[in-house]
């Protein structure tokens, strides 16, 4: 009786650690359950695809946006830092090399001014303003035409989807938003580069980055990838010079009228690449595929901001693109070097994963960071024999030579000390404002298939990254198979109903 | 889909042999040889048109039907003709 008594008393202490005890095996199940996930991942993927991503962080049915993307599961740097894509994997064809793949003279190369760039001031040089401003006015009276007639790619509801576009601000020493260690009393973070590399790297892939990339900035070779001036826009009239892009042995970033210094110390380029949709991408030149291409060019304005403050508060500098597209420096050249991929026959990047169907952005810092190296899977090679894109080209722009070259054909618009295949990009150009878009060449790139779900692909890369001897053979293959560009008007107007996954990705 | 092709081709296989041991008939190493790799094949072409479907490439999906499909079918054929010949043979 004594003892029944004593147990009852003891029942309800008793129950609450038995509670207890059941909530700690669930909280380790949990966490269990998380690393495993994780460990799987590690396992069976060498990149991390977005939907895979979202799966692990159990957001795979809310997908859209980046602020869904930038939902907070990990609790501390060192779990953000454990996350698969931190580590950013290459495909097993992929080798890394100690010097890029196209030849590099360093003696000849200077620093570049922006405003020589095609996208800027080039045409304008190129044609003379009168030819310039007419081929201009045939764009415009392209579009308002081709609407008017509902020609498919270019109909209201085309218009009204690249007109959705919508832009976060973005600036040379970014949003300052967010508290610096200073304001909350404690150190700024230290690492060394490798964990620094891999911080940033798990922090851009969390917010869309498809692949990242580091540079460290050597006043005799990779320097001479920044301009000597900054961005200015082509609308710009009369048209002159972006600001002054000044590195100088100082302690603080600053800017003001006509410059832009960048302090010494800042040794380090982030270089990241937002893949485009693919699907969208093939339907270029019209409304739909150009689509492809500006929204990559907003979510950067928006994560250049993020990926600001996030340095800030690390307690570092981060110093952005005064631009919505292209600022800083030459994007091909730092996404060659840090080994994101290979210079292609048209002097863009061309990467192992995406060939060409992504956007190159830059950051520039003074966190310490492990440089990447260059690699090679065969792309330059192959770019020698396919000439897929030159074949393509409606202005007949991009150069057929086989061989690349040193000689610049004399174009102001070419930055020397690389051997390229330098082609006349005024033909690119000019035919680009006449129908207000273009990018056949991203489309038809047999090396771009992002989202490859046929083996195929694979195999075609393997070979390619191993012996140039099949390049010929998987370009005619290419053509068999009718891969890349879709131009037929139902093909066009039936992208609206493809049922297409998040940001149009296929894998 | 792959854990069911699995099954299938293993069920398939297992049967295939036991149907041989049955009746019988043997197949020489070059027999095998050629059936497993029109079995090779024929998985290839299934994996590629589901992949290209899923790229939205149509074109690809049919011509890997016949561009791979034909000679997995030949393959497949000759391999089981040649047993088939020799017992009709023996028989």
């Amino acid at each position: 009786m004594y003892r029944l008594l004593l147990l009852s008393q003891k029942l309800p202490s008793q129950l609450s650690q038995i509670r207890k005890i059941y909530s700690k095996v669930q909280k380790i199940r949990k966490e269990h359950k998380y690393k495993n996930q994780v460990k799987k991942l590690k396992k069976h993927h060498s990149t991390l695809s977005r939907r895979d991503f979202l799966k692990l962080l159990g957001l795979g049915g809310a997908g859209l946006g980046a602020a869904a993307v930038s939902a907070p599961v990990v609790h501390d740097l060192d779990e953000l830092m454990d996350l698969p894509e931190a580590a950013g994997k290459r495909p097993w064809f992929v080798r890394e090399v100690d010097k890029p793949t196209c030849d590099v003279d360093w003696d000849i190369m200077q620093r570049f001014d922006y405003s020589e760039v095609m996208w800027a001031g080039g045409l304008r040089k190129a044609l003379g303003v009168e030819e310039f401003e007419r081929i201009l006015e045939i764009g415009r009276e392209n579009r308002l035409l081709w609407m008017q007639e509902s020609r498919p790619g270019y109909t209201l509801k085309e218009v009204a989807l690249h007109g959705a576009n919508h832009y976060a601000p973005y600036s040379f020493l970014g949003p300052q938003s967010s508290p610096t260690p200073e304001a909350l009393g404690i150190p700024r973070y230290e690492g060394t580069p490798e964990e620094n590399t891999q911080l940033v790297r798990a922090f851009l892939r969390l917010h869309g980055a498809s692949q990242v990339g580091f540079v460290e900035l050597d006043t005799n070779t990779t320097e001479k990838f920044i301009y000597t001036h900054d961005y200015i826009s082509w609308h710009t009239r009369p048209f002159g010079q972006g600001p002054r892009l000044d590195i100088l042995d100082v302690d603080e970033p600053s800017e003001g009228d006509g410059y832009r210094v960048i302090p010494k110390k800042a040794r380090w380029v982030i270089v990241y690449a937002l893949r485009m949709s693919d699907d969208l991408m093939k339907l270029a030149p019209t409304k739909l595929g150009n689509r492809a291409q500006y929204y990559m060019y907003e979510l950067k304005s928006l994560i250049q901001g993020q990926l600001q403050n996030f340095l800030r508060t690390l307690g570092y500098m981060g110093l952005g693109e005064v631009s919505r597209y292209n600022a800083l420096g030459i994007a091909p050249a730092f996404a060659v070097m840090c080994g994101m991929g290979e210079l292609s026959r048209m002097g863009h990047v061309i990467t192992p994963e995406f060939g060409l169907r992504q956007r190159v952005f830059k950051l520039i810092t003074d966190m310490p960071l492990a440089p990447g190296k260059p690699i090679d899977f065969g792309a330059m090679n192959f770019c020698r024999t396919c000439k897929k894109c030159a074949d393509n080209c409606p202005p007949q722009a991009i150069t057929k030579d086989t061989e690349p070259s040193w000689d610049t054909r004399g174009k102001p618009y070419h930055s020397p000390g690389v051997k390229a295949w330098y082609w006349p990009q005024e033909n690119c150009q000019a035919y680009w404002r006449q129908i207000q878009e273009c990018s056949i060449c991203y489309a038809v790139c047999p090396l771009s298939k992002g989202g490859s779900k046929a083996i195929y692909h694979d195999l075609q890369r393997w070979a390619t990254a191993n012996t140039p001897v099949f390049n010929r053979f998987f370009r005619n293959i290419d053509d068999f198979l009718d891969f890349g560009r879709r131009s037929k008007p139902e093909e066009i107007e039936g992208w609206w109903d493809l049922d297409l996954p998040p940001w149009g990705y296929v894998d | 889909m792959w854990f069911f092709i699995g099954l299938i081709v293993g069920v398939g296989l297992l049967a295939l042999i036991f149907w041989l041991r049955n009746k019988q008939i043997a197949v020489k190493w070059y027999e095998w040889l050629v059936g497993i790799f029109g079995l090779g094949l024929l998985l290839f072409m299934i994996q590629n048109i589901i992949g290209s479907v899923r790229e939205v490439e149509p074109v690809a999906a049919w011509q890997f039907l016949w561009l791979i499909g034909l000679p997995a079918l030949i393959l497949l054929g000759l391999a089981w003709w040649l047993p088939w010949r020799r017992y009709r043979k023996k028989g």
